[in-house]
């Protein structure tokens, strides 16, 4: 009787450890952009002068990610997304606080938040929850203090992809918001 | 007084006279409409019986010499078409106990050879050419009752022998069914052929492929106008997703919507043509606005505060159907422009999109059931749901054809994506010509 007891207990223990296990494999690994948003705060400030003059540098990097070799940035911070949502992990929120904390030591400086999604749903869907995944990123910020005018959003949908494979590592890859700050 | 009632009497006369006539008059005229309007088969019975023909190759009755030798294009073109309608069984030639080589003509047919193949139809074709024009003729025959059920002959510039074939394609179906064949529609598509997503534009086949746009840049979602000579799509070639307006004859090019931030997208056109639902999301999120074809906005239609999205007008243009994820997920809605009443019309699947409404009020759209994307389609009023697609690689982008009878979508069933047709049932799906790449979001006008 004891020792079914001691049996149950440990296999208990077994399931409890293969769940914990299982849960930390669908985590999203976020690392790259910590390293890479440090760096960023070191970076050196140039004065790009008039709100238009941004405008256009915006356009500018736009356009030359859409002619320029595909996948040769990927912005200076990315926050990453599950299935059909738009919802900010707490990952993404670490993330996001310290894109805000870059824009508040560096007034001058605006960020381009584009949203992206992965390959499973329709083009027209996916642009519009492009949209929202960065528009949810936007409110954040917003809400941490950062002016809206410094914040511009745009969605590419399922249209350019960081790894154009058809799997779920793929799809996770994909589902993202990426930072690219305008100096 | 005898006056008056002799006169009645000839005026009655006169009105039976003239009733008799009528009737007859209209005997008369039903006759030969009666035998005009024979249909063969009923294509909108749920199912039928697709016809069985035999086709030998074309005979020249000018020498190969003159301008080649077209008979076996001719042969491959009407077979193509025959094929793609779903109507017809194409015997295998193999089969044949007699062909061309033989001196087969209207004159000698012996229905014996034919009937004995199981052939129930016979098409035979000749064709002549004299300088650049190409003449060809075309008789259908009924194996079973030895009768040609019809003739026709067509001729024009020898290098447009498809469009020449397709417009006899469409009498021997408009015989057969009462309505006109698809085979001189045409449909607009994206293809990345070129390294970038542009705007094409060919036959219903994929045939006489014409590249519409060079943006060098991201190109969504082309919607053909239903008179053809114009189109509407979104583009990124100004750093943001605008909307376009397109004149197919002039080549002209003018901003419909955008400029600022968010999406312009998916244009549907209004049955006449005079303006278009389209997807804006100026103000936060995206909604369902009515613009004119100078860019104007007449009417917002959507006001919830998340994703409304691809409208598709229903024939009437009284009503549109669209996405909205207020229920959670993508799901499809239908509007009443006047009422403003909005109803949802999917609920057996997490994520329904791609709305397409047809002339025959059905709704096709593109659904996830079993973790990936198939064709549906389903009644506007919710009744009378059919899976079109079913497991072959991801099935998106369904548009029907002006007659509201065939569907065309995008499926990368072969591994890259490409445009196919179907029956409105999901029957007969069938690649059309395929350009190198990938082609998506079709649409299809008359």
């Amino acid at each position: 009787m004891r020792k079914g007891f001691w049996n149950i207990l440990f296999v208990f223990l077994c399931l409890a450890l293969m769940l914990t296990v299982g849960c930390s494999k669908k985590k999203i690994d976020t690392s790259p952009t910590e390293g890479e948003s440090s760096t960023m705060g070191n970076g050196a400030i140039q004065d790009l002068g008039d709100g238009a003059r941004a405008g256009d540098a915006v356009r500018d990097k736009r356009l030359s990610e859409i002619e320029g070799e595909e996948g040769a940035t990927h912005g200076d911070a990315t926050i990453y997304f599950d299935y059909d949502s738009s919802e900010l992990s707490s990952d993404a929120q670490r993330t996001l606080k310290k894109v805000a904390s870059y824009l508040q030591s560096n007034s001058s400086a605006s960020v381009d938040i584009s949203g992206h999604c992965d390959e499973r749903g329709t083009i027209e869907y996916n642009l519009a929850l492009g949209e929202k995944r960065a528009r949810a990123a936007k409110k954040f910020l917003v809400a941490l203090g950062i002016s809206g005018d410094r914040i511009s959003c745009i969605s590419y949908g399922e249209e350019k992809p960081i790894d154009p494979q058809s799997s779920e590592e793929a799809w996770a890859k994909n589902r993202r918001d990426e930072f690219v700050y305008i100096r | 007084m005898h006056c008056k009632l002799k006169h009645t009497l000839a005026s009655r006369g006169q009105g039976y006279f003239f009733f008799l006539f009528i009737c007859l008059f209209i005997v008369l005229l039903s006759f030969p409409c009666i035998s005009r309007a024979r249909i063969y088969i009923d294509i909108n019975a749920p199912s039928f019986q697709k016809f069985q023909i035999a086709i030998p190759e074309f005979g020249s009755l000018t020498g190969q010499n003159q301008c080649g030798d077209f008979g076996a294009n001719l042969l491959s073109v009407v077979s193509s078409d025959l094929d793609f309608s779903g109507l017809f069984s194409i015997i295998d030639k193999k089969a044949y106990l007699v062909g061309q080589a033989a001196g087969l003509s209207a004159e000698n047919i012996n229905y014996k050879d034919w009937s004995a193949i199981g052939a129930e139809l016979l098409l035979l074709g000749t064709y002549a050419c004299s300088g650049g024009t190409l003449e060809i003729e075309a008789r259908l025959f009924d194996v079973f009752s030895g009768q040609q059920v019809l003739g026709k002959r067509v001729s024009g510039n020898r290098d447009h022998y498809r469009y020449l074939i397709h417009r006899l394609s469409n009498e021997i179906v408009q015989k057969l069914t009462g309505y006109p064949g698809i085979f001189l529609t045409k449909l607009s598509f994206i293809s990345d052929t070129s390294g970038n997503k542009e705007v094409y534009i060919s036959d219903y086949d994929g045939y006489n492929v014409k590249q519409i746009t060079r943006d060098r840049s991201i190109i969504l979602l082309p919607r053909l106008s239903p008179d053809r000579k114009r189109i509407t799509y979104t583009s990124y070639k100004e750093g943001e997703p605008i909307l376009y307006l397109r004149n197919l004859e002039s080549g002209s090019v003018k901003r419909l919507s955008g400029g600022g931030p968010g999406m312009n997208t998916g244009g549907s056109w209004a049955p006449d043509g005079d303006n278009l639902a389209v997807t804006i999301s100026k103000k936060g999120n995206p909604d369902i606005y009515i613009i004119g074809l100078d860019g104007g906005i007449t009417d917002r239609l959507t006001t919830y505060d998340g994703i409304d999205i691809s409208p598709t007008y229903s024939p009437d243009g009284n009503r549109i159907a669209f996405v909205s994820d207020r229920s959670g997920a993508p799901q499809i809605y239908i509007l009443g422009m006047g009422s403003g009443k909005t109803s949802r019309l999917t609920y057996n699947m997490k994520y329904c999109t791609s709305p397409s409404w047809s002339s025959l009020n059905r709704i096709a759209f593109a659904g996830i059931d079993g973790g990936r994307l198939d064709i549906f389609t389903i009644d506007a009023n919710g009744g009378q749901a059919v899976r079109c697609t079913n497991g072959q690689g991801k099935n998106e982008d369904p548009c029907w054809s002006p007659d509201g009878r065939y569907i065309v979508f995008s499926s990368n069933r072969s591994g890259r994506y490409n445009l196919y047709i179907m029956n409105a049932n999901g029957q007969n799906q069938k690649r059309i010509k395929a350009l190198s790449g990938n082609q998506t979001s079709p649409s299809w006008a008359q």
